[in-house]
């Protein structure tokens, strides 16, 4: 049973957690964004190393545990409009004041700039986990998971990642032709806008060329591009006529704080890794990490190698590769690495050189040396 | 949900070229099936979006996981290319690619130098 539980985080920790501190309002919204940052830092940090591979039984479960987050998304998402909204608009506060015995009306009256703060990188902080869900249905084949995997990208604004990924990064992964991959000596944030808007072009390209190949046009409404987008406009519309448009505003900025957050988990899953175009694509083109917290919190998403070289495979059936680079610490730390750009190109100059040397074949040591590596 | 009590259905694939018949289910891909059979199966991405296992199917039916215009052009799809690595069989399957090559059968008589 603790199998299944390993990757029910979402579902029974931070998902009512962050929703029960954004709805009490306060100092609590930041309970929910510190506290479940440090028992994954702390987790990746005490718990030994996670290489087992699992049996299960009932997969099932373990697909019920990624819809859920459509649950929490939605209701998080309200919830966070709600704060921002003037007045206590469909009764949420009195609902939760009266019927479940929450004092909230008053907190709610009186909040600050702060605790607004708070509510925005807290709800961000769970719906990131919206791009690791949806990443992993997606992937799916079924119906039902592709659609409930468009919808929370829908959430978080991004649904060109359910055409961009699987058509694009795949294909191209560690070559220039992929915009999610990191380059070398690429900051966070300059790698996080590069690869946003190139991902953006290429799905509409993608979209484009098939309709095309089709005998359709471009605006047709089985673009599936087009059809993403109108499903975020249609939340957000949602949101602006429900809770006005401050409200929107404020969805708005936590979904670009959230891309954010996936794009430094895209940034540390194959920096400074090249291929050389329209070779096999192997372990060593990802990043990846043993850390026990991340893999169960990210359902195997660390288990990135292995996803590269056998892509039509359910998270669970993943396995670490001991024929990839590694990431030593946990993903959360690695990400905070990462957002300081002086101590990520430091901290993995020793890792690149280290690839270079014994994992890089011909041909990608020499397409690595004629270049500046960033980090001197 | 009537899934669950169907016996998954079973289908004999043939790869023209290498002329061995492997055992398939409805459940896996012609790409496992033959990746399973220790088959070099040519491939690289198993997303529909790399076109390495561009196949004909010379026989027989395959529900496609994905939508082959991403990768195939109209002519190619009319021509019965597929692509393996997202077909599940309908039916039993003759598949042609000439790339495929039959796991190694291990010989160690002494003309090992041919």
């Amino acid at each position: 049973m603790t199998a299944y539980f390993r990757h029910s985080w979402l579902l029974f920790f931070s998902g009512p957690l962050i929703c029960g501190m954004t709805l009490l309002g306060g100092a609590w919204p930041w309970i929910g964004l510190v506290v479940p940052m440090t028992v994954m830092l702390a987790g990746d940090r005490l718990l030994p190393e996670d290489v087992r591979d699992r049996k299960y039984r009932y997969p099932g479960i373990l697909d019920a545990l990624m819809f859920a987050q459509l649950g929490w998304t939605f209701i998080a998402a309200t919830l966070l409009c709600w704060t921002f909204a003037p007045g206590d608009v469909l009764s949420i506060g009195a609902i939760a004041e009266h019927q479940i015995g929450l004092k909230v009306l008053v907190a709610h009256e009186q909040r600050s700039a702060l605790s607004m703060l708070g509510v925005v990188l807290s709800v961000s902080l769970l719906t990131s986990a919206n791009y690791f869900v949806a990443h992993e249905l997606i992937h799916r084949r079924s119906r039902l998971a592709v659609a409930v995997g468009n919808w929370l990208l829908a959430f978080v604004g991004d649904t060109q990642f359910s055409i961009a990924h699987l058509y694009e990064h795949h294909k191209h992964v560690c070559t220039p032709d992929d915009p999610a991959s990191a380059r070398r000596g690429e900051s966070l944030y300059a790698f996080a806008l590069r690869s946003s808007y190139g991902q953006y072009i290429g799905a509409m390209k993608i979209e484009k060329a098939r309709l095309a190949a089709q005998g359709l046009p471009a605006w047709h409404p089985a673009n599936r591009f087009l059809r993403g987008q109108a499903m975020t406009v249609a939340i957000v519309c949602m949101m602006a006529w429900a809770f006005g448009l401050w409200a929107a505003l404020a969805y708005a900025m936590s979904m670009a704080w959230a891309k954010l957050l996936y794009e430094a988990v895209n940034y540390i899953q194959h920096y400074g890794l090249v291929r050389v175009p329209g070779s096999a694509v192997e372990p060593r083109h990802s990043w990846d990490c043993t850390a026990m917290m991340s893999s169960a919190f990210m359902f195997n998403l660390t288990r990135h190698a292995d996803h590269h070289a056998r892509a039509d495979i359910p998270f669970w059936e993943l396995c670490t590769e001991p024929l990839s680079p590694r990431h030593t610490r946990g993903y959360f730390a690695t990400i905070m690495l990462a957002l300081l750009p002086s101590f990520w190109f430091r901290h993995m100059k020793e890792q690149l050189a280290f690839w270079d040397q014994h994992f890089a074949s011909a041909g990608e040591r020499s397409l690595v040396s004629g270049t500046k590596h960033g980090y001197d | 949900m009537i899934r669950i009590w169907k016996k998954p259905s079973s289908f004999t694939i043939e790869i023209a070229e290498i002329g061995q018949s492997l055992e398939s289910n409805d459940k896996e891909t012609l790409l496992q099936t033959a990746l399973g059979a220790g088959i070099e199966f040519p491939h690289m991405c198993r997303v529909g979006s790399c076109g390495q296992c561009k196949s004909r199917l010379l026989l027989g039916r395959t529900r496609n996981l994905v939508d082959l215009s991403y990768v195939l052009g109209a002519d190619e799809i009319r021509e019965g290319y597929i692509l393996p690595c997202q077909a599940i069989p309908l039916s039993d399957c003759v598949l042609s690619n000439p790339k495929a090559v039959p796991f190694p059968e291990f010989n160690f008589s002494d003309d090992e130098g041919a």
